[in-house]
């Protein structure tokens, strides 16, 4: 394939840059990062140069499933103009639409509605769908919540942000960034956190020591470059030991508020911890592999050795090329998915180790990924129920008058909200096998740790009351609510045949099996026109529910 | 093992959609199945049963539950847990088995400390996950440690399942289902019901628990018009043949979702009997779970439950910082919430006939590190119902010494009781015969007591 991109180079200094104003004390909650974008603004795509290698339409629509929040009619269209490197090149070049900013503009940006309601405008409607898609993608692997954590909905906003920004970044700035983020100090009481002290019977907390390495860079066992654990006489391998994790809680000791002259107070989230020597251990700690930190470091030296020893170890590209498959693709990518994945992590090209751009090409233009299941016949993954919402309304330009997507308790109506997981382990393990076939077949289906009675039955409902009821020209509905537009389905429902067609290829790049397309027409044929207002409308809403909640849908192939 | 073919969820969501849609002979042949089955469970025994799993998510710190008061032994502790350590004179103290071995629980556990001197809770101390009778040499050693000690997601999988391949995992909440689920009628629900969500200690072989909410069960919308609505017809039908084209994804979302909809339908109708007695209950969300399982116990009829095997969660324990307060408001709510509904079980006339067991992560260090714990191994697990040998605390409790022979470490106490030993002496009350319990608890053989002795 063909096309380089030689501002690479240019892009990541000018984020080197933007990071560190951003990190700097004197921000206020009102001050916008120079980079950030207003999700309202009609998207403006960058010229694109004449192709000759053009992307097929179903193979648009199912690209645009796994590369955005949902595949639209005008974004089929669009990338049907160039090839799919140009469209993933052409997402890298634009400005990061950030969360915090438009949060700020809200009544309240310490509202956890609001939050919700920003989150769902950058999913719908922010023209840096890939980066808002891997930055989602990357909030539940650097998971951080607000459920049971105390963390203020504009501390998260901030958090979100560093994953927006970074999403097109290296992954050790990632890394950096998040382990000195407040929200994450917070979440996982690295924040305050001090040196040992015997004779209070105090030992340093272990809680991001652990985590760190078990979920966001190493994990528990030895891998190879295939993501397949190492054995040892039939042995799984440990990638550290609780001696190292009380190694490395050491290490970790010493930050606190970045605003605060001293260690115990301080409530500014929007900078960075700091490090306050006199709560460092300066001892010396064995941490990975044998490992040391030498005696007398500081907290900031301390923590760019780790941080080095983490970011390097061979684990990362395989562990976390393997989550971000998960997320973006697919449940069980083949081991020689995951190396070519690795392989990118490991090596841009250019001897760049943790390039992300490198690795989400790798990740989302593999063969695997544009060839589904004639490439690997376990391919496909049940969408996430958020991912479902946010293609309804991008389909169908679902918003309020005001243009804002104001749909407030996703966490009640479908159970799943943004940055609020039950727990570090995210709202799916990347693990979990619902027992049955999948199980059986050595297979998992991380999503399914979602699906049980109660949730399918919200889930459903919710779905059900969003496409039947909520919908652009219901006179009993107001317009503070998110509606849908069904003009595009109404002139297509004199013929239920066309109908079904256009769904079939709008939301799943046609991958209805024929006996269910056929049932489908059936039944709408028995459903009557109507006249005036009305006409085409119960066609074109129960075709649109139907089909949305059928599991040709929701499982993406 | 006494049958060789179990009436089960699968079974039943098949034959009924063999039923409602006239589908292929494989299910049909299951529904022939099942109808013998309904004839042999007509000798069903007539009594019942429930298991209620309380899990403690995060980790809860156990040791600051129960508290050994006698003076030999707190200054012990109160050296060990140092600035955690809970001042002896705001403790509750529990009525003393043993003059020289006395025990309190932490101020804000008043309904167990009530529970447990009227003989109805029990507490189990130092249970953990084991793969066989460990020392503290051995642990020095690493000879056969259970795998991953100390992390959450898999220390809490054997806490629930005592199996360690992951991907052929089943819990033993989910295997007494899949061994005892004939013990119900031929119109029973699936043997183990979540009121918390998806959870390994549920998952069987064969059996599928039932999911519903703190709230209760919904309808579905879509299936409103009834099942002769053609809406109904069109949605079953896209499920019946995403269920039959072979394809696992589709299949096992499908399948889920036939069996929501099949039982949503009789659950609702159910409930609109149900009681939860006219206690007063808390209002925390573990409440509204035990609430719920409580409405579901009074409408067992119904459905000719004869067993059943609830799940419940309170979240919050992994208490690395702040830990007095925020352990203190948990245990508070917990002991409301075990109160109320034990209170609530004796009044619905099955106080003998339910129990109610904790399980947790693991335990968290004696020591602190700052104002908090980290993860540790060793627990005390909480017993509660009118046929437990309450009054008593079981196990053996640990000796608290830092760098004493029971401590791997900063207090993280190595078990002197398996989790298996723990699960068997329930499974046991249960109905599970020997044989069953060996293949519920692989390991249990390698403990000397397979029965801990605190169930009647």
């Amino acid at each position: 394939m063909k096309c380089a991109t030689p501002y690479r180079d240019f892009v990541a200094a000018l984020w080197a840059g933007l990071l560190s104003i951003m990190l700097m004390p004197s921000a206020s909650w009102a001050d916008a990062p120079a980079d950030c974008f207003d999700p309202l603004a009609a998207p403006v795509y960058p010229h694109t140069p004449d192709t000759e290698v053009l992307t097929p339409q179903n193979d648009a629509v199912r690209f645009l499933n796994m590369a955005t929040f949902g595949a639209t009619p005008n974004d089929i269209g669009h990338l049907r103009k160039m090839t799919l490197l140009q469209w993933v090149n052409e997402q890298f070049r634009m400005n990061a639409s950030c969360h915090l900013d438009v949060l700020n503009q809200t009544q309240n940006n310490n509202d956890r509605a609001n939050r919700m309601e920003v989150w769902f405008r950058h999913a719908v409607t922010a023209p840096d769908q890939l980066r808002q898609r891997v930055a989602f993608a990357l909030s539940e692997i650097f998971v951080v919540s607000d459920v049971g954590s105390g963390i203020p909905a504009n501390a998260l906003a901030v958090y979100y942000d560093i994953l927006v920004r970074n999403a097109f970044g290296n992954f050790r700035d990632i890394l950096e960034q998040v382990t000195l983020s407040p929200a994450m100090g917070r979440y996982l009481s690295m924040l305050g956190n001090q040196k040992p002290n015997r004779a209070q019977g105090i030992r340093a907390d272990e809680n991001f020591a652990r985590e760190v390495m078990q979920l966001f860079t190493i994990g528990l066992v030895q891998l190879n470059a295939a993501g397949v654990p190492l054995r040892e006489g039939g042995e799984t391998i440990p990638t550290y030991s609780q001696a190292d994790i009380e190694g490395l809680a050491r290490v970790f000791t010493g930050w606190s508020w970045g605003d605060s002259l001293s260690f115990f107070d301080g409530d500014d989230w929007r900078i960075s911890m700091k490090a306050f020597p006199a709560y460092h251990d300066r001892k010396e700690k064995a941490i990975l592999n044998k490992k040391r930190v030498p005696e007398g470091g500081t907290a900031e030296k301390d923590l760019a050795i780790v941080l080095k020893v983490l970011f390097n170890h061979p684990n990362v590209g395989p562990f976390i090329g393997r989550r971000l498959i998960q997320r973006l693709v697919t449940s069980n990518p083949s081991p020689q998915y995951i190396a070519r994945v690795a392989r990118r992590f490991d090596d841009n090209g250019q001897g760049v180790r943790g390039d992300m751009k490198s690795v989400i090409r790798a990740v989302l233009l593999d063969a695997e990924a544009l060839g589904g299941t004639s490439v690997n016949p376990k391919f496909g993954k049940l969408r996430e129920p958020l991912l479902v919402l946010t293609h309804l309304w991008r389909a169908f330009d679902g918003n309020a008058a005001d243009g804002t997507l104001p749909y407030y308790y996703p966490d009640y109506t479908i159970g799943q909200a943004p940055l609020s997981a039950p727990s570090v382990f995210n709202f799916f393990r990347p693990d979990y096998a619902p027992s049955g076939a999948i199980k059986d077949n050595k297979m998992v289906a991380p999503e399914f740790q979602w699906v049980n009675d109660a949730n399918n039955t919200r889930f459903y409902n919710e779905l059900f009351g969003l496409t039947q009821w909520y919908y652009k020209g219901n006179p009993y509905v107001d317009r503070n609510n998110i509606l849908i537009d069904i003009n595009n389905l109404k002139s297509h429902a004199k013929s239920p045949d066309d109908l079904v067609n256009y769904l079939d290829f709008l939301l799943t790049g046609k991958k209805l099996p024929v006996d269910a397309k056929q049932a489908l027409r059936n039944y709408l044929r028995g459903i009557a026109m109507g006249t005036g207002r009305d006409k085409g409308v119960r066609r074109s809403l129960e075709a649109l529910y139907l089909i949305m909640s059928s599991p040709y849908y929701l499982i993406q192939r | 093992m006494t049958t060789s073919k179990y009436w089960t969820r699968r079974d039943f969501l098949q034959c009924s959609l063999a039923a409602a849609t006239g589908l292929s002979s494989r299910s049909a042949a299951l529904g022939f199945l099942a109808g013998a089955q309904a004839a042999a469970v007509e000798a069903a025994p007539k009594d019942y049963r429930a298991l209620v799993c309380i899990f403690l998510a995060g980790g809860n710190d156990g040791f600051n539950v129960l508290i050994p008061t006698d003076e030999a032994r707190y200054a012990v502790y109160k050296a060990a847990r140092s600035n955690l350590a809970l001042p002896k004179e705001q403790l509750l103290d529990l009525s003393a088995s043993s003059p020289d071995l006395s025990y309190a629980v932490s101020d804000r556990a008043e309904g167990l400390q009530a529970l447990y001197n009227n003989g109805r809770l029990a507490f189990v101390a130092n249970a953990g996950t084991l793969l066989q009778p460990t020392t503290k040499k051995d642990y020095e050693a690493g000879s056969n440690l259970p795998p991953q000690l100390f992390s959450h997601n898999d220390q809490s999988d054997q806490m629930m399942s005592s199996q360690l391949d992951a991907l052929q995992r089943l819990g033993w909440g989910g295997r007494i289902a899949d061994l005892m689920s004939s013990l119900n009628g031929a119109k029973a629900l699936p043997l183990g019901i979540s009121v918390a969500g998806n959870n390994l200690f549920q998952v069987g072989s064969a059996t599928v628990p039932y999911y519903l909410s703190a709230s209760g069960v919904d309808r579905f919308s879509v299936t409103s018009g009834g099942a002769q609505d053609p809406r109904t017809r069109i949605f079953k039908k896209l499920l019946g043949q995403a269920y039959n084209d072979g394809r696992l994804l589709e299949q096992a979302l499908a399948q889920s979702v036939q069996g929501s909809i099949g039982l949503s339908e009789t659950l609702v109708k159910a409930l609109e009997n149900s009681s939860v007695g006219s206690g007063i209950w808390p209002g925390s969300y573990l409440a509204q779970q035990l609430q719920m399982v409580a409405r579901m116990i009074s409408v067992r009829g119904t459905f000719g439950m004869s067993r059943q095997v609830f799940y419940v969660v309170q979240g919050g324990y992994d208490t690395h910082d702040d830990q007095l307060e925020r352990h203190g408001n948990l245990i508070s709510e917990l002991s409301e919430a075990i109160d109320a509904f034990h209170a609530a079980m004796e009044e619905l006339g099955v106080g003998n006939d339910v129990t109610s067991f904790t399980l947790s992560d693991f335990g968290r260090t004696l020591t602190s590190n700052g104002d908090g714990t980290d993860h540790s191994w060793g627990n005390v697990q909480i017993v509660a119902g009118g046929s437990v040998a309450g009054g008593n605390v079981y196990g053996a409790f640990p000796n608290q010494t830092l760098d004493g022979p029971d401590d791997a470490g900063y207090g993280r106490l190595i078990p002197t009781v398996s989790i298996e030993q723990y699960g068997a002496t329930l499974a046991a009350w249960f109905g599970a015969g020997e044989d069953e319990l060996q293949t519920i608890f692989p390991h249990l053989n390698r403990f000397d007591a397979a029965d801990l002795g605190f169930m009647l």
